[in-house]
């Protein structure tokens, strides 16, 4: 087989999921350049094992992705992106919005992505695995290759600090079961 | 209705992701730079079979490879490369000379100036593109290293891995260099950044230089750490002559070739090279070493054939060396080390 054939199946893949698995890498890289890199990275890491991917080669990219991402990809070799938008963006986006309180809305947005941007990878990855990808808890840990305990932890410790990073909206010291109150949101 | 910061992060990720969509070449630059990564897994294969890494760390075994001989005073008059002289013994043959001249120079310290380059020959960007001998990886390392206690430091140029050999423009410019200490079985890394901490991995310095020159790959198993390696194998059927000698500069030149058997990584393949040896003190002056091979395994090699070139250039012999291993070192990342 030619070295162009090995992975026409891959090239399918990424043309029909190719955003949805950008979207996931970005979320969780921090920035649509590093994501890209990471699902990058994470195609040539699924090239190396083709031999060993017998299922649905999504299943095993997504896994190396998150995979890739907590084990602190690139980590040490640069900063993540900061993700977000202009001055500019931030007031056309308020303006869509269509509400007086249009911009406060994209700053909370802008700081939770900030936010989640900066937490530790596994606490990012668990956060953008049960509210990114709507998974189950025990499901996340499946994916992460972790124990329930570890992704309860992380999630609860990653949206403490989300609730933080964003309390200049937020009521103070709301517990992480009760809702956000802020009447401009509802 | 009140909104959960779960609702709120789950929103925003929408909102921030939405309307992102890969670059469609993103496989094709994926296969590609698998491609070039396993030619480098290949290269640091061969190279380590080949004795680069056993050159550079030749004193770990010759200490009881041979016969003791006078690391800095001259031979006795010695008239010719058929005549060397070791400890006062005549060497009777080119193999015997150079054997000797390698434990002899493997009992001092030295400087160490190591090129290689490795290309893939005839690549073809696209199928109508004219064929071209591409770089897959280059290193250009300055250090110093004393073998009787494993122990040495340096630094690497870092290049841009992508040019041709007639384009050399495209890999010319040094763009960042790696700091390299050897400890033992121990290696040492970090970047001239200085924002990443120092990296510790287990290897040759030839594994921390492949290691170092691109992103996430691991080393293979068959870059052996061996350092006995090329000393045995000039030990072995195959052959050392006599080539040249510069009278003007004291230097005799043997041209030496054996045939390293395949392994699991690469497939049987021919290793020419040559060594300069300085004729009184009987010190190695450069290593020259260049083979063709392929993968064995497709898988790594895509069937195909790539070379390598390295020169070893040796000085200041006694000089001193001290390592110390460097603070706050983490172990390379796993996806590193497990490839």
């Amino acid at each position: 087989m030619r070295p162009e054939e090995r992975f026409e199946d891959l090239g399918a893949l990424v043309a029909h999921r190719g955003g949805a698995l950008l979207a996931t890498a970005t979320l969780l890289a921090g920035g649509p350049a590093a994501g890209e890199d990471l699902l990058q990275a994470a195609l040539e890491r699924v090239m190396r094992h083709w031999h060993r991917v017998k299922d649905d080669p999504e299943i095993y990219l997504r896994r190396t992705i998150y995979h890739l991402a907590v084990d602190q990809w690139r980590a040490r070799r640069r900063r993540p992106e900061v993700l977000g938008k202009t001055e500019t963006e931030l007031e056309a986006a308020a303006l869509r919005a269509g509400r007086p309180d249009g911009t406060d809305a994209v700053h909370l947005r802008l700081a939770l992505i900030q936010g989640l941007a900066q937490l530790p990878p596994r606490q990012r990855a668990v956060l953008v695995l049960r509210y990114w990808e709507q998974l189950s808890e025990s499901e996340a840990a499946d994916m992460l290759g972790c124990s329930l305990g570890t992704v309860k932890s992380s999630a609860s410790r990653g949206l403490a600090r989300l609730r933080e990073v964003t309390a200049a909206w937020a009521v103070e010291d709301t517990p992480a079961s009760q809702p956000l109150v802020n009447g401009a949101w509802s | 209705m009140n909104r959960t910061i779960e609702d709120l992060l789950a929103e925003s990720m929408r909102d921030e992701i939405a309307g992102l969509t890969p670059n469609p070449d993103l496989v094709a630059r994926a296969a590609r730079r698998h491609r070039q990564r396993s030619r480098i897994r290949l290269a640091a294969s061969v190279t380590g079979s080949a004795g680069i890494a056993a050159a550079v760390a030749i004193g770990l075994t010759v200490a009881s490879a041979g016969p003791r001989a006078d690391a800095t005073g001259p031979s006795a008059d010695r008239p010719g490369p058929d005549a060397a002289s070791s400890g006062g013994q005549k060497a009777s043959s080119p193999r015997a000379r150079v054997v000797t001249a390698m434990i002899t120079s493997a009992r001092l310290s030295y400087r160490l100036h190591l090129v290689n380059t490795s290309t893939v020959p005839g690549h073809r960007m696209t199928p109508t593109a004219p064929p071209r001998d591409l770089i897959s990886w280059y290193a250009d390392y300055t250090g110093v290293y004393d073998p009787r206690t494993s122990s040495g430091s340096g630094v690497d140029i870092m290049r841009q891995q992508s040019g041709t050999l007639a384009g050399p423009s495209s890999y010319g410019k040094a763009d960042g260099y790696i700091y390299v200490r050897i400890i033992g079985d121990n290696y040492y890394t970090r970047s001239s950044s200085g924002s990443e901490p120092w990296q510790k991995g287990r290897g040759t310095l030839i594994q921390a230089l492949v290691l170092n020159g691109g992103s996430a790959w691991a080393p293979t198993d068959g870059a052996s750490a061996d350092p006995a390696v090329l000393l045995a194998a000039l030990r072995r059927p195959g052959s050392v002559t006599f080539a040249a000698r510069n009278g003007a500069r004291a230097l005799d030149t043997y041209d030496f070739k054996y045939d390293p058997a395949g392994d699991a990584s690469v497939k049987p393949h021919q290793l020419t090279g040559t060594i300069v040896v300085h004729d009184q003190s009987n010190l190695i002056a450069r290593i020259t070493m260049q083979t063709r091979v392929a993968g064995s395994d497709p898988r790594l090699a895509d069937r195909g054939w790539m070379t390598f070139r390295t020169v070893m250039t040796f000085s200041s012999y006694g000089v001193s060396v001290t390592v110390h291993a460097p603070t706050g070192a983490v172990q390379h990342l796993k996806s590193l080390a497990r490839g």
